[in-house]
């Protein structure tokens, strides 16, 4: 979870030579550098989009969404730099997200196969996508094709980035990523014929 | 070309779970040809779309492909008073972190008092619940006079399902058959009519041939309808002969196809003492004082 990392870069920042670390130093390790208000202001409709993609559902991505800056509120101190903090509140979502995903039912998302040779013979960038069929494909992808399709595009992170996130192999993510992506265009392709 | 296709199926790299990364797979991951000069599965997906125009030229449609798609995804209406709600939220020491009710997934740092919420919304829900299906219980009946059962029993009949009859062995519990009644029921289904459950039987006027429909439904009871079959039917379409009565919480409608002598045996007025239940009283002498004074009976029958 991000959370960790960000955390990890607050550690680093805190962390004086040896052990003379001041009492100053340590309460302003602690202090957070912007409030929960602020990045509620600035980052609500980033982490709504993200919630409603991952949910599909306006009611779910409601709840994840506050839940989301609740937990955030909850580690504030571990985000240590302002210009993390969209990915940094994502991070939290999916983490939440992926919580309930595993309460409500495993799922393997291996499972959900589909031909390696469809992969690269689609790339329509002529294709025209509409708002509400991608919800409906994204939905229908499993949890685990979702997550990683949203961690590539809405977080923006690399797939190298994605496999540290989820603790998962690289090779499972690309193998993930390209399964999703192709899926995602064939029901887009279906939708639009 | 390079296998438009996919027929190239591994580049022969291990990708750390022990199957080979294909070069497909790459092909998906990487969003620009400068990110995937970064790492060994890049290097070699680089020297394919090197090597291949029409790959290459797939690579970048891919990627703008992508860029839309991205684009498309950010695209979400907001609720308008998200905003503030999420501030509230935050700021609210009954929604704090400590205390969440609305996400069950959420880290609490009071399980104890959590749990108590729960509790708590579980009692009310099942309190809500209880109260729910208690309204629903009393909710209004239909009421109906003596025409429009005949009227809609007509429809009924057309309603029922060939398939829904069932050899009679038990009659249902909620809908017993009236005693007294000179009929032979051989079918039962139990079903919704008008909304309401109910029960329709099937059988032949006792020694004749003559077909009977009883229909038994639970709705409210109607002050206007006699308290044992009315002696003198109704005639409805078709040659049937309609009757309705109730008794407490029970409307029953008899259609009988035949003449009044028909109906008057199906109701137990003409019916021969073999054909009435032992053990019950029968209806026939407040048949008979009803008919003399052109009314229904004055009570209803102890059956």
């Amino acid at each position: 979870m991000s959370v960790k990392r960000e955390g990890g870069g607050a550690s680093s920042t805190t962390h004086v030579a040896g052990s003379e670390r001041s009492e100053t130093e340590l309460t302003e390790a602690q202090e957070p550098i912007l409030p929960i208000e602020e990045l509620v202001r600035c980052y609500h409709r980033a982490v709504y989009a993200y919630a409603y993609r991952l949910t599909g559902r306006t009611q779910d991505a409601e709840d994840l969404a506050q839940q989301t800056f609740l937990v955030a509120q909850q580690h504030l101190v571990q985000l240590r730099d302002p210009d993390r903090a969209r990915g940094w509140l994502l991070a939290i979502a999916r983490s939440q997200y992926c919580r309930l995903c595993r309460r409500k039912r495993p799922f393997l998302a291996d499972d959900a196969d589909i031909e390696l040779e469809q992969l690269a013979a689609d790339g329509d960038d002529g294709m025209r996508i509409d708002e509400e069929q991608l919800q409906a494909a994204l939905n229908k992808l499993t949890p685990d094709y979702r997550t990683v399709v949203l961690m590539y595009y809405m977080e923006h992170l690399s797939y190298r980035e994605i496999a540290r996130e989820l603790e998962i192999p690289i090779g499972t993510v690309m193998s993930r990523l390209a399964r999703a992506k192709a899926q995602l265009r064939i029901l887009l392709g279906k939708g639009s014929a | 070309m390079s296998g438009r296709g996919g027929r190239q199926s591994s580049s022969g790299q291990d990708r750390g779970d022990g199957s080979p990364v294909r070069w497909q797979e790459a092909f998906e991951v990487y969003r620009s040809l400068e990110e995937a000069a970064g790492d060994s599965w890049g290097n070699d997906l680089r020297k394919r779309l090197e090597a291949d125009e029409d790959l290459r030229i797939r690579f970048e449609s891919r990627c703008r492909w992508d860029a839309k798609l991205q684009q498309v995804l950010e695209e979400v209406a907001v609720p308008a008073d998200l905003e503030e709600r999420l501030l509230a939220a935050v700021g609210s020491p009954s929604t704090g972190p400590g205390k969440l009710t609305r996400t069950p997934h959420g880290r609490s740092r009071k399980p104890t008092t959590r749990r108590r919420w729960l509790a708590a919304l579980a009692m009310a829900a099942t309190v809500l619940l209880a109260l729910g299906v208690w309204q629903w219980s009393q909710r209004p009946q239909p009421s109906w006079t003596a025409a429009e059962l005949a009227t809609r029993s007509q429809q009924w009949l057309e309603q029922l399902p060939d398939d829904g009859w069932a050899t009679l062995q038990d009659q249902p519990r909620e809908f017993p058959l009236p005693p007294g009644l000179g009929v032979r029921f051989t079918h039962v289904q139990t079903t919704r009519l008008d909304g309401s459950e109910s029960a329709a039987y099937r059988g032949r006027v006792a020694g004749r041939s003559s077909p009977v429909y009883l229909f038994v439904l639970r709705v409210r009871p109607a002050s206007h309808l006699p308290a044992s079959p009315p002696p003198r039917p109704r005639t409805a379409t078709n040659g049937w002969l309609v009757g309705s009565w109730q008794s407490e919480a029970l409307v029953y409608v008899i259609r009988v196809r035949g003449t009044e002598s028909d109906y008057r045996r199906a109701i137990g007025a003409d019916a021969p003492l073999a054909f009435r239940d032992p053990g019950t009283r029968g209806i026939a002498s407040d048949l008979e004082s009803s008919v003399s004074s052109g009314e229904g009976p004055a009570k209803a029958p102890t059956f």
